[in-house]
């Protein structure tokens, strides 16, 4: 071999120049294999609107998240510091309980984020071009969760779909979103089947009507500057008992067993979640069976009720129940877990007291044994459970509400409250007020992520005290503050008057 | 003598003229046929022979060189002349012959360093002439003990290098912070270089899982390397030095530079065997002293005693044994070396089952051919990793980890029923000893590492290089949860066990061309040396991962090799994703006159991690470097004195795969054992993209003075940095409405990290019997956040049962990354209920604002001792595990706690609540290495060439305030992608370890 000579090394030198800056060039263009570009490849409608019916439900699979800020701050739960140490978190629930929540209050944010999240994804399907029925579907569940966010906060940021990051979502005001919630139901309506009464996990014209109803009502509230009184206009009751109606000549009736419709049986269910709410079942009965141990039924909540009210619960451990053997079943050691608002001892199967339950009706906010407070078991472990969103019960109290503030209709509220009753094994009332209804109404829809819009519209929210819900709150708090992330990442989002920044 | 002397040379130095100009005449004979001849062998402190040694008569330009092993053959005219042996390296020493004819020398290799090349990327500069901070540390100076990956062996041996393991478990991941933090993301690592190649800082193994109980931390992706194949670690601290690595320089550059072999094959063979036990325990209540605790902050369970006596920490622990082999044989000359090492190492886990096997083969070769103008070498690991996992997690919650159970799982209760089977009454409290036995999970990992290249000298002035490197690894984890374990999830209602396979494929590779421009100006005393290539990498990542759910069996062993025997069974999830990045660099050094030396780089980075309109940066550097000493000014006893100066912009791109493009993909199916059903993942859009997304930068100036005095016996150096990082990329929640929670953002605020860092060496005795060197540093940083109007990020998620959704740590304007930001607690009141205060910063930060370093070296003869310890210093700890489990609600509920807690004044109406209750210093001082070692003397006719003994302890003792297992911990708390830092919860617990070694050469 010899020396390489200088001719040879130059050839060699710019061959291997030229050859890395021709073959060695990459224009950094990569290729996505593992991922679908919506933008050249066409959103895929079907499966967003599926992914957003359970992401809907998430807003209330819990007692947390919605269902929790529509629960919480009401006259009918109370989530006490227990002496295990559980649900302290920073005190976060308790806030929420008497009424001192701060923009930074994180169940806030993730409400937010998540409502919004689904009002952009239902946007998706009608950008993406889904079908007549999809677009219908879209704009329920769009205007659903709308309806739930301009209810909590009072504001709505809107981003298009194909808007990039570096805009700033604008915002509705409350009497915005709520003609743009209006407009998205009356457009859904026409391209959406009524099926009659079957528990429908999926939009209906008759889950339409219903949310039509409740947005009628509400109407004044959400067009009102702030709290108070709220003037009730007859065309927005007429508009209530109208959409009732429909439902109601649809085949609906209310059933004889309350609590099938949480096993997402019966003729009640207008709407009700895709999947079963695992997580909503509870409380917390062994340590081999699980559940939630914090949120317990105010007192008040237990004396709306008469004694014999199925919507106390009729099995073992329920309200009331009386000890038989014919009940039991020696074989089966596992937790018996009923339907209803637990009381007292709790059983295994095979009739045996569960050990260390005993729970008991009075209910402190800290420091609390984990037996004090009655428990609620609408949503039962043993059974199939669902969410139910809409459902005829709260319909016939709308009826009977809207007529009692001014709307027009051949049935009178008190026949309606009482054929209600009937079904539930309560005593006819003789005369019907507001207030009734409103009791009536946290008979028949404790804990169904409702309450909170009640007591608004009723004028209790604020002023009203129960359980460790000492004083009365502030005007400002009849909306929550908007979470102060969000005001911090958009700058065209003002913090409800009232609130601090943070 | 001296004149005579001279005379005589004078004559030699015409005889060699004469020679030179007449090329026949034979010198040696003719004129030095009456000389003596002394022949020898050099060798290094470890017996191995060092070839091309240079041997000088004093006094004379009479010299040969040693031969390959290490032979030479001098004749000389005096019988007792003074012989010079010098070795690139190694001290030089000189030898009076005092009449003998047969030497044979042994060399040091050079403690002062200065004529040591470091590496700089893309070539090397020796130490003296180094216009950055850089530190090189060689194999002797590393660590020893028990050590399973390249950094623990450079823990604290460079100042202002700050090395944390996250917790005591072997292989653990490891945090390296060169220069203080910069980032507000997981991206903070250095850019690790293993002979060349960048290596990238993905996990090569999956982090698993553990069902109902959390995640565990993924190990250290360099667990793959034997450290005894590491010759040296380079770091490279300032911008000026990492610039050359551009985008990916901002949090240093560590350079690993394995083996060659050298002199006449030679072949070593090295065992070591060590026993390590846990430091210490937490001092939970025995059975008598948590019934009483029980009742008396207010339980009320009547059969709260079970009747035994276990000590749950007792239970799950033992005395590890770990072993290490390793063979290996290399040999070199001065145109080529090869070495083949083969190690074996078994480490035991302080906690039954856990432990790291890992075997490694290795091979470096390079020849350089052509008349020695091309060079070719090749470097090869392949590594075999096995781990096996105990469910440690880093988010349990009130049911607990492996490790939470054992301190508070009522110490009355038994392991095993009368008839021997485990002892498991609730869901609440696993038994942990099930946890153990009924569970299973292991990761076996393959990595290969490879480069090759060719550096072939075009002319004298000009070489070229190209390197061609691949990084490959492919891991699979398994994990089993058998139904038999009550625990939450593994065996709710139906739910009959889990189990899960895991696997991660990396692929990258590397070819980089360079071209070495190296020219002396002599006339004008400059001297020219330059760098100009491209570099291209690709890096490819895939993985699979399938899961099962309601097995009708429960061997552990059919759960995972035939996991159809589950009614459940779902592929959890697919994903590939592919980046490149593409540069171009240039590097020039002028030095003048050996007094001024500059360095000026400029690096341009194009990386797919950005869209098009941001995918290139542009890093320059600028760096100054003036030997004050070799100026007349200077007076002489300084041996050395240098003053560096740099400034440079680096880069960081240390994010995820696209995130400039929407992008969706379809999630993965959960299992609704109830019903017997999978419910498919639905679509849902991955990424919110940001087109404007562009490089984080990080621009840093420091002055460094470098000293040497007493011809180098004391040497050190101060530096001073300033570090701005901008454009920080980080994970923020999006401004809904968005297709996507989050968004990543350049945020609109600098993270400054300011800094002093001292490094101080003292010979302070050097003979031939007894030396004694003292070597010492200490770093000081300051972190701030500053220009920050956004608000605040939140991150330092507590976990546990109450605790759930609070953060105890902000990044907020005017304050250090990760501040703690919490209530005060002030007590209890007369019920026994914690009180606490105002929430709001303590003051306390979670990263140290100082680290020192002592390390004393001795030698006696034969004995050589070295003693280091290392401490951090003005950080605090927030433990999540007092928090979460060491309360009266919590023993009230039938937990075990430290006697503080049963003994202490709270009752169970108190409420938990995140507080400086938990918030503790964690300074600390570690005597982290003491090792003794004896070299055997080794008779002529034995078969060894060198036989060395030692004796390490690692980790004796630990000084420090905090109440936890080891203040030396980071669980990771992040919150909403940004990480947390400081925070210990339920951490593998840390050994101390004694280890005995031998290492024997033939």
């Amino acid at each position: 071999m010899k020396i390489l000579n200088i001719k040879t090394g130059l050839f060699l030198s710019t061959s291997i120049v030229a050859s890395i800056f021709f073959i060695g060039c990459t224009n950094l263009e990569i290729d996505n294999v593992d991922s679908i570009i919506p933008e050249e490849e066409g959103g895929n409608p079907t499966e967003i609107l599926n992914a957003l019916y359970r992401s809907f439900a998430g807003n209330y699979n819990t007692y947390e998240q919605s269902s929790g800020l529509q629960n919480m701050p009401s006259d009918l739960m109370i989530t006490p510091i227990r002496t295990t140490g559980d649900w302290a978190n920073g005190g976060r629930f308790i806030q929420i309980h008497t009424h001192e929540w701060t923009p930074n209050q994180e169940d806030l944010n993730s409400v937010w984020s998540r409502l919004n999240r689904n009002i952009f994804n239902a946007s998706e399907v009608i950008f993406y071009g889904g079908s007549n029925l999809q677009v219908a579907e879209a704009k329920f569940l769009r205007a659903f969760a709308m309806w739930q966010l301009l209810d909590f906060f009072g504001v709505v940021p809107v981003r298009q779909v194909d808007e990039p990051v570096t805009i700033d979502p604008k915002v509705y005001t409350r009497k915005e979103a709520l003609q743009f919630v209006i407009q998205d139901l009356n457009e859904a309506v026409a391209d959406l089947p009524s099926l009659g009464p079957s528990n429908h996990d999926f939009a209906t014209k008759e889950a339409v009507y219903a949310l039509q109803a409740r947005i009628a009502l509400n109407k004044a509230v959400y067009e009102s500057e702030g709290p108070g009184t709220f003037s009730f206009n007859v065309e927005d009751m007429n508009n209530v008992i109208a959409n009732a109606d429909k439902i109601i000549n649809s085949g609906y009736a209310l059933d004889d067993d309350y609590f099938v419709n949480w096993r997402g049986e019966g003729t009640e269910n207008i709407f009700v979640s895709i999947d079963n709410m695992s997580k909503l079942w509870q409380p917390y009965l062994s340590s081999n069976q699980g559940g939630w141990n914090g949120f317990s039924i105010t007192p008040e909540l237990y004396d709306l009720y008469e004694s014999d009210d199925d919507r106390l619960g009729k099995g073992p451990g329920t309200s009331g129940y009386v000890f038989n053997e014919a009940d039991f079943d020696p074989a089966d050691e596992s937790v018996l877990i009923p339907q209803g608002i637990l009381v007292g001892k709790q059983y295994k199967k095979n009739g045996e007291e569960l050990s260390g339950i005993d729970y008991q009706k009075n209910v402190k906010l800290l420091g609390a044994d984990p037996n004090e407070g009655f428990k609620m078991m609408k949503n039962s472990p043993d059974a199939d459970t669902k969410f139910v969103f809409l459902r005829l019960g709260d319909v016939v109290l709308m009826k009977a509400e809207a007529i009692l503030r001014g709307g027009s209709s051949s049935d009178s509220a008190l026949d309606i409250i009482n054929e209600l009753r009937d079904k539930r094994n309560a005593t006819p009332l003789v005369s019907i007020t507001l207030d009734d209804i409103l009791a009536e109404r946290g008979r028949e829809m404790q804990w169904d992520a409702i309450r909170r819009t009640d007591q608004i519209r009723f004028g209790t929210f604020l002023s009203g005290t129960w359980t460790e819900k000492k004083a009365v709150s502030e005007d400002y708090r009849w909306v929550y503050p908007i979470p102060a992330l969000q005001v911090a990442l958009n700058p065209n989002l003002e913090q409800n008057p009232g609130y601090p920044d943070n | 003598m001296k004149f005579l002397y001279s005379l005589f040379m004078g004559t030699v130095l015409a005889i060699q003229s004469i020679s030179a100009a007449h090329p026949k005449f034979d010198l040696k004979e003719s004129v030095f046929e009456q000389g003596f001849t002394v022949t020898g062998t050099i060798v290094d402190e470890t017996g191995v022979p060092l070839p091309g040694a240079s041997i000088i008569e004093k006094g004379s330009t009479n010299g040969v060189t040693s031969d390959f092993n290490g032979n030479f053959s001098i004749t000389i005219l005096d019988k007792n002349a003074i012989l010079a042996i010098s070795y690139i390296g190694f001290d030089s020493k000189e030898v009076p012959l005092n009449g003998q004819s047969t030497i044979n020398v042994v060399l040091q290799e050079n403690a002062t360093g200065l004529d040591e090349v470091v590496l700089i990327g893309y070539g090397g500069v020796k130490a003296s002439d180094a216009t950055g901070a850089v530190s090189s540390i060689k194999a002797e100076d590393f660590n020893g003990g028990v050590i399973s990956s390249p950094e623990q062996l450079i823990q604290g041996k460079s100042a202002g290098v700050q090395i944390t393991s996250s917790s005591g478990e072997p292989g653990s991941g490891i945090n390296i912070r060169v220069r203080g933090t910069g980032s507000i993301r997981s991206g903070n690592q250095p850019l690790f270089v293993i002979d060349g190649v960048p290596i990238s800082g993905d996990n090569i193994s999956d982090g698993g899982n553990v069902p109902g109980t959390g995640g565990t931390a993924p190990k250290n992706p360099l667990n793959f390397m034997n450290p005894n194949d590491i010759a040296s670690i380079d770091i490279l601290k300032d911008a000026s030095a990492t610039a050359i690595y551009g985008s990916r320089g901002a949090n240093g550059v560590v350079i690993i530079t394995t083996k060659k072999g050298s002199g006449k094959g030679s072949l070593n063979y090295a065992y070591s065997i060590g026993m390590s036990e846990i430091t210490k325990k937490y001092d939970v209540g025995n059975a008598q002293e948590f019934l009483t605790g029980y009742s008396l902050v207010g339980g009320s369970d009547p059969n709260i005693d079970q009747g035994a006596e276990t000590d749950w920490q007792d239970e799950i622990l033992r005395t590890a044994i770990s072993q290490n082999h390793e063979l290996s044989y290399g040999g070199g000359n001065q145109s080529g070396n090869y070495r083949f090492s083969f190690s074996h190492s078994d480490q035991q886990g302080i906690i039954k089952e856990n432990g790291l096997e890992r075997m490694t083969g290795r091979f470096n070769g390079n020849k350089k051919i052509l008349n020695d103008r091309l060079e070719i070498s090749t470097q090869l690991t392949i590594s075999n990793i096995h781990d096996d996992n105990v469910p440690i997690t880093d988010s349990a919650d009130h049911q607990g980890d492996l490790l939470a159970g054992a301190l508070k799982t009522n110490p009355t209760r038994p392991v095993y029923n009368p008839d021997g089977t485990l002892y498991q009454p609730s869901r609440d409290n696993p038994n942990p000893v099930a946890f153990l036995e009924l569970s299973r999970d292991f990761s076996n990992t393959l990595k290969f590492l490879g480069s090759f290249s060719a550096d072939a000298e075009l002319f004298e002035w000009l070489s070229f290089k190209t390197v061609y490197g691949i990084d490959r690894s492919m891991s699979t984890r398994k994990s089993a949860f058998s139904s038999e374990l009550v625990a939450a999830v593994v065996n709710a209602e139906e739910d009959n066990g889990r189990a899960a396979i895991n696997s991660i494929e990396i692929d990258n590779l590397l070819w980089e061309n360079y071209f070495t421009v190296k020219h002396d100006f002599k006339d004008i005393g400059l001297d020219l040396n330059a760098v100009l290539g491209y570099s291209y990498q690709k890096f490819q990542s895939s993985g699979n991962s399938m899961a099962a759910a309601d097995f009708r069996v429960t061997d552990l062993d059919l759960m995972l090799n035939n996991m159809t025997a589950a009614n459940l069974t779902a592929v959890s999830n697919t994903f590939k994703t592919i980046d490149e990045l593409q540069s171009y660099f240039t590097r020039i050094n002028l030095t003048y006159k050996q007094k001024y030396y500059l360095t000026s780089t400029v690096r341009i980075d194009g990386s797919t991690r950005f869209g098009s309109d941001y995918a290139y940066g542009t890093f320059p550097s600028l760096a100054f470097k003036w030997k004050l000493s070799q100026e007349d000014f200077i007076p002489d006893f300084f041996s050395n004195l240098s003053l560096r100066a740099g400034w440079g912009n680096t880069g960081n791109q240390d994010i995820a795969h696209d995130l400039y493009t929407r992008r969706q993909r379809y999630g993965s199916p959960s299992f609704n054992v109830q019903d017997g059903v999978v419910i498919p993942g639905g679509l849902a859009t991955v990424t919110f993209e940001n087109q404007g997304l562009k490089w984080e930068e990080t621009q840093q100036t420091s002055i460094g003075l470098e000293f040497g005095f007493l011809d180098n016996r004391l040497r050190g150096s101060i530096d001073y940095y300033n570090k701005t990082t901008t454009d920080m990329l980080v994970q923020l929640s999006a401004a809904e409405p968005a297709p996507q929670a989050f968004v990543w953002r350049n945020l609109d605020a600098d993270v400054i990290n300011k800094g002093i860092e001292f490094d101080l060496t003292y010979d302070a005795i050097q003979n031939d019997d007894f030396g004694w060197t003292i070597a010492g540093n200490a770093s000081f940083n300051e972190n701030t956040v500053e220009n920050f109007d956004f608000g605040f990020l939140e991150t330092g998620s507590i976990k546990g049962q109450g605790l759930s959704g609070i953060n105890v740590e902000r990044i907020q304007n005017g304050h250090p990354l990760y501040a703690f930001y919490l209530p005060s607690f002030e007590g209890f009141d007369s019920d026994g209920n914690a009180i606490y205060g105002d929430t709001g910063f303590t003051g306390d930060k979670p990263l140290p604002t100082a680290t020192a370093a002592l390390t004393n070296t001795l030698r006696y003869k034969n004995f050589d001792l070295n003693i280091f310890f290392a401490g951090q210093f003005g950080h605090s700890i927030y433990s999540n595990t007092a928090n979460s489990f060491f309360h009266a609600p919590a023993v009230s509920s039938g937990r075990n706690a430290p006697l503080e807690v049963l003994t202490g004044e709270e009752r169970n109406t108190s409420s938990v609540n995140v507080s400086t209750r938990y918030l503790e210093k964690a300074d600390f001082v570690r005597l982290q290495d003491v090792t003794l070692g004896y070299k055997v003397n080794i008779n002529e006719n034995s078969p060894f060439s060198a036989v060395r003994l030692s004796l390490t302890g690692q980790n004796l003792f630990v000084i420090t305030g905090y109440s936890g297992q080891d203040p030396e911990v980071n669980t990771n708390r992040s919150d909403n992608g940004v990480p947390s830092a400081g925070i210990d919860y339920t951490s593998y617990p840390r050994a101390r370890t004694f280890l005995l070694g031998v290492n024997v050469s033939f």
